[in-house]
Parts: C-alpha cells; structure tokens; sequence
C-alpha cells in the first residue's frame, strides 16, 4: 500500500506564509464514492441547505486542521462541467463564485473513481482549466489494488500538474493527503495542455495518454459483479428476486418498527403524565400536556418507520442493488410514461412522501421528474396508517379470511394500500397523456459494482433523515398541535374553559358542516379533517381530544365514540378520503420548493381534494341504507 | 486483428458481440452523457445482457456496465469486430 501517500507533499515548498484554505468545494462524478469520502472529511459536522432558487441540495461539513476550519460544499454528483443539467449549472456557478449566498471555493477537491480513471479524467480535465488549486483523490483504492489495477501517482500529478493521492473512502486510508493539501496551501495550476471538450475524439485520445502516462491498469471488474448481475438482472430471477427485496423492506418497515413504536408510544405517554403531574393544573398544564406534548408524540412514533426505510434504502443503495432495482421497474415504468428512475422515490413514499419527493432529483427529465412528485402522495404513507387503524379497529370485525396469514382486518388494510397505488397509476397515466406529455426521456443507467455497503455511510444516512424528520415534528406539528388546542379551549368564558360545544373549533366544524355531510361526516369529523391538512396521523389525536371533552363520550373508547357518530358507509368514505386527500402540508411544502412554484402544489392539493371528496360522496351515498 | 468492417446498429448486436461506436445520433444532451459514461466514436462496447425489460439492454464499456433503452441505442452506430479481434481482449 506504499502507493498511498500522497505526492502533494512535494508541492509544499511555500510552506506557512501563504493563507490556508477557508472554502473547498468537493467535486465528483455520481458513483466515485464521493459522499463517503465526504463523510470522512467531516464526520457529523454537517448541514444540509437547498441553494437557492434551485432545487439542489448543499451539504456543507467542516475540516479540523491544525490552522483552525475549513468549510467543505459536497456539490452534486456530475459527469461534467458543461451545464446540461440542474447539477451541472448548480457546480459551475459555484465553482465560479456566481451562487449567492455561497462563498467562492478558494479550492476544489476532486474525488474520482480509481477503478474507472481513463473515463473520469475527462471531468478532472474540465476542472483544472478552472485554475483553482485542485487536490486529485483517487477513490477506492481498495477495489483497484484487489481487482489487479494500479496506477503511478507521482506521475499522474506530473500529467495534470496537480497533486494526486490513492485513497480509500470506505476505509478511510490516504485521507492524511486532505491535510497535507490545505496546510501547505498546494499553488494554482500552471498551464497544461488539455483537450478541447468539443471535440470527444480529442478528448479521448488525451485521457487515453494521459492514463498511459501514468501507467494506469484498469483493474479486473470483480467476478462477482458479473455472477449476482447474471442472478439480479436474469429475465425470470430478475423481477421475482425484486418483488421480494421490495415485499421485505414493506414488511421490515411495519413489523420491524412495531415493537419500537408501541414502546416509544408507551414511554410517551408516561412522559406526558409524568408532565401532567409535576405541572399545577390549569390552562398552560393542559397546553403542554393536551396539546403540545400529545401532538407532537403522535408524530415522532413513526420515527422507527423512517429509520426502517432508510436504513433499507441505504443497504440497496450502497449495494448497488438499487440501479438494478431501476432497470427492473423501467418496464413497468415505461408504460406509465415514466422511466426507471421513479422507482425508488415511489418506494420511498410508502413510508413518507417528503422524503420520496426529495428523493426524485435523480430523474433528469424535468417533466418525469414533476410527474413523480405528482403522484407520490397516493402511495400509502405511514401516516396515514393511524387513521387506518383506527376506523378499521372500529368498523371491521376481526375474522379469519385465508387460516392464519391472512384476517379480515389486514385485508382491508391491503386494499388500502392498493387503492393508493391505483390512484397513483391512473394520475401518473393522465399527467403524462395531457399536463406533462414529453417525448419519453433516455433512460441511462450506470450499473456500479455491487460493494459491500458499510454501517458507517448508511448510518450517517440514517441520522441525516431523522434529524429532519424531527426537526418538521418539532417545528410544523407543534405548532399545529398549539394551534388545535387553543382552538378547542378558547374563547374563554369568565376565564373558564368553555365546553366543546361553544369552542372555536365547534364553530368551525359546523359551518362546514354541510360539506361534508354529504360525506356522512358530523361536524367533529369535520373538525378532524380540518386538522389533518397539517399531517393526516392528527385527527387521531384532534378525535380523542374532541370525544373526551365532550360528557357524551368522554367514558368511551374512540372506537366506541367513533361507532356512535359514524355510519358504516361513513367509515368507507372517510378511509377513502384519506387514501386520495392531500393532508399534509410539510409534503405540500417540500413540493413547492422541489417544483420551485406554486402551481403545482396547488394542482395536486385541489386534484387530490376533489377526487377525494367525489370518491367518499360516492362510497356513502351507495353505503348509506347499509346497516 | 481482421476487422469485419460491417456496420450496423447497436440493438442488432448479438450478445457478446464486440464493436467499435462509429457514430452517435442524439440530441446533444443525451449524446455528452453517454460520452462521459464512456460511450462515444471510438470505444469498445459489448451487449452482455438484454434485460428483464424487454428492450433495455446492458452494455459493457469502459470497464462499466450502462443499461440503455433500445430507443436509445437504436441511434448508435457500430463496426463488428471480428471475433477473433474481439476476443484479443484489451482495448
């Protein structure tokens, strides 16, 4: 392994005089292992931020170097500097100093694939004519060195006139060159001669050179790569080996994070009566035990979900299973208009949509892309599974369908869930033949060798997902929570609390009453879906608060009170309502800022809402002499 | 090396069949991706296999696997490489 260390420290002669580095952006082509090197660059001390305007992420992390920090921008995965894409111009602008708010880079960090050089040198030729100080990190060094490759560095550095250091991100070897580069301050680029990029053949022939210069060999590609692909990727294995990956994630995500939920429930409760206990009662007990403490517990139960998904996703994805996954469903996909690479935001959105709708900037084709985001929310998402449980609980008498696998109160949950994904196809159909038809877009698939995915990168996965996931429990829910409580305990009558009936919140429910009456919904319900607009799990919540203060109920079970006020063809329309109404605003909010406007949010919330209501108007009015 | 100078189109291939890119007809957008994914005038490439998807295909080149609809490698234009030359190896 002596070909690790770095040739930068041959480049030190200017020593201490010069400025250290402030600002190093990471530059690198998708697959180059870039985020992993990134990861062991900055270890936890990482925020994600949106560039402005765009819809590109920007993770940012800080160096520790003897001289004090240095701020790290992981930019986008690309193949190139020429701006063909959204990435592409988000690099280049930052590059150039041309993205406000974010400081020109003083130097770029320019992570390659080792294994694959000869193609990647066409990126590392585009980035030098920047002039900026580059360092060179030949990633996965360890693939290259097992599979057979080698490379000389020094004389690869001599080529492009930049120091070049063999690293291992997954293993964390050759990273000493990182500090190396920004303590003794590597010099511009002198002048080299480079290709020019509009002439490929040129540019291939250079890189061809270049690579022989410093007598490159591509290693071995790793046999296994070829024998799991000839399983994954074969015309009958192929499909059946991804319904089943895609059957266990389901099945992991609920009877996985069961147990955690149901003791997370239990601990939250304890939490909330301990709280209730050690507060004096009245009005600001009852706001942070009833209001803020249930509310936002309600929410942050699902937080197993999405540890679940990730944890997951982060498995295939750093596998390289998912591209296969990709190829797999572009048949299917196809035939909706859409390509491949939709597959795994709508996988995504089983758990949540936010996430899947962020998970959609891999499609390149704007229109695909707006379509997936589109019809992600129909997915059956883990909030909705509360609503489900609970009318089902109240509603569907647990009988015996198929022996033991299968019960009447699964099967209709099933059926939920199949309803969504109809809803979803027959959207994706009607966006794609009218609102967003486009010539159906180059589906083009870079199959990574399968690598064995570490715990390091997928936990660090992990903790960025539900950091955010909290952070929108902490902030919108809370909030919302306040808001429903005050609404329910206000106005004050003589500084007391009024009864339910004379609160905002019955005023509210029975002026839209006559909506949704139709529906076979009384004005709680009302109230109920008034609340859920901010996420569809708080009716849950806002049902027991409005139930247990009113002396009719308050001794029920919210089943039982739910039995009273709702027909059994009210109980079909409201879980069909929920499968097709856009409940949440933290989806509507990720979508206004994913599509950069308005008009889209604002086509799917009244799409959504209308085929909602007509499909829960229809199922009760054919329901409602049932019973 | 014999060169069998037959040109033809990239989904005519056979499986494992070697060729020569001569000439990429697309768009230019999607004509610089698959120049940096590898495929452009000049390089090798192989069918290795025809996917689950029907028409999509994977192909082998560069030392990387890049699946690509037949819609799309319907534009690309190959020289047959005899099979002798082909199983040379290198490239």
């Amino acid at each position: 392994m002596g070909s690790l260390v770095s040739s930068c420290c041959s480049k030190s002669s200017d020593g201490p005089t010069a400025t250290p580095f402030r600002t190093i952006a990471l530059v690198g082509p998708p697959n180059s292992g870039k985020t992993t090197v990134f990861n062991r660059l900055t270890g936890l001390r990482q925020k994600v931020a949106n560039f402005p305007g765009v819809t590109v992420e920007q993770h940012s992390g800080t160096i520790k170097t003897e001289s004090g920090e240095v701020q790290l921008i992981d930019l986008p995965g690309i193949y190139s500097l020429v701006p063909h894409s959204e990435d592409e111009q988000v690099t280049l602008d930052v590059l150039n100093g041309e993205m406000p708010g974010t400081t020109k880079p003083d130097a770029i960090i320019l992570v390659l694939d080792s294994t694959n050089l000869t193609r990647h040198l066409l990126l590392a030729a585009e980035v030098l004519t920047l002039r900026l100080p580059c360092l060179i990190l030949l990633n996965m060094a360890d693939s290259l060195h097992t599979n057979g490759g080698s490379v000389d560095v020094l004389a690869l550095a001599r080529e492009l006139h930049a120091p070049v250091a063999l690293v291992s991100g997954v293993e964390g070897t050759g990273l000493e060159s990182v500090q190396n580069f920004i303590e003794f301050r590597a010099p511009e680029p002198t002048e080299i001669h480079l290709p020019v990029m509009q002439d490929p053949r040129g540019c291939r022939e250079w890189a061809t050179r270049v690579g022989k210069q410093a007598s490159y060999s591509r290693p071995v590609p790793p046999i296994w790569t070829k024998r799991l692909d000839s399983v994954f990727l074969h015309r009958w294995f192929g499909p059946v080996i991804f319904l089943l990956v895609v059957i266990t994630v389901f099945q992991a995500i609920f009877t996985l994070a069961q147990p955690v939920t149901d003791l997370m429930t239990a601990w939250l409760e304890t939490g909330g009566r301990w709280l209730g206990a050690h507060m004096t009662p009245g009005i600001l007990q009852s706001l942070i035990v009833d209001g803020a403490w249930k509310g936002v517990s309600a929410v942050v139960v699902f937080l197993p979900q999405i540890v679940i998904l990730f944890f997951a996703i982060g498995i295939l994805e750093d596998s390289g299973y998912l591209a296969r996954a990709a190829v797999i469903a572009d048949r299917s996909m196809a035939k909706l208009g859409l390509n491949g690479k939709s597959f795994i935001p709508l996988l995504s959105a089983y758990a949540c949509a936010v996430p899947a709708i962020m998970a959609t900037r891999t499609i390149e084709n704007k229109r695909d892309r707006i379509a997936t985001i589109l019809i992600a929310p129909f997915m059956t998402c883990s909030a909705r599974l509360p609503v489900y449980t609970m009318i089902i609980a109240a509603f569907i008498p647990d009988h015996r369908l198929l022996g033991p696998i299968l019960g009447t109160r699964a099967a209709v949950m099933l059926s939920l869930y199949v309803v969504g994904f109809l809803a979803a196809l027959m959207t994706a159909r009607l966006l794609k033949s009218f609102v967003l038809r486009s010539k159906p877009s180059p589906f083009i698939m870079e199959l990574p060798c399968y690598r064995m995915p570490t715990m390091r990168s997928v936990g660090m996965r992990i903790v960025d997902r539900s950091k955010a996931f909290l952070m929108r429990a902490g902030t919108v829910i809370l909030f919302v929570s306040i808001l429903v409580w005050a609404l329910t305990h206000l106005p004050l009558k003589n500084g007391e609390v009024p009864a339910l009936e004379n609160s905002y919140a019955a005023t509210a429910g029975h002026a839209i009453e006559p909506a949704i009456a139709p529906l076979g919904f009384n004005w709680k319900i009302g109230v109920g879906l008034v609340s859920s607009i901010v996420a569809r799990e708080v009716i849950v919540g806002t049902l027991g608060t409005l139930y247990g203060a009113d002396p009719a109920s308050e001794s029920m079970r919210l089943q039982d009170a739910l039995r009273r006020d709702l027909s059994f063809g009210g109980a079909v329309a409201l879980v069909l309502f929920f499968a097709f109404a856009m409940q949440c605003v933290s989806t509507l909010a990720v979508v206004r800022r994913e599509t950069n406007s308005w008009r889209w949010p604002v086509l799917q919330f009244s799409y959504m809402t209308v085929l909602a209501y007509s499909c829960a108007l229809i199922a009760f009015q054919t329901l409602r002499h049932l019973h | 090396m014999i060169f069998n100078t037959i040109m033809c189109i990239l989904t005519e291939l056979e499986e494992g069949q070697a060729a020569v890119v001569e000439e990429v007809h697309l768009e230019t957008r999607v004509a610089h991706r698959l120049f940096h994914l590898g495929v452009s005038p000049g390089v090798r490439i192989k069918p290795m296999r025809r996917g689950p998807a029907g028409n999509l295909r994977v192909y082998h080149v560069e030392g990387t696997d890049v699946a690509l609809r037949g819609e799309t490698a319907k534009h690309i234009v190959v020289r047959r490489l005899a099979i002798a030359a082909a199983e040379s190896g290198g490239d």
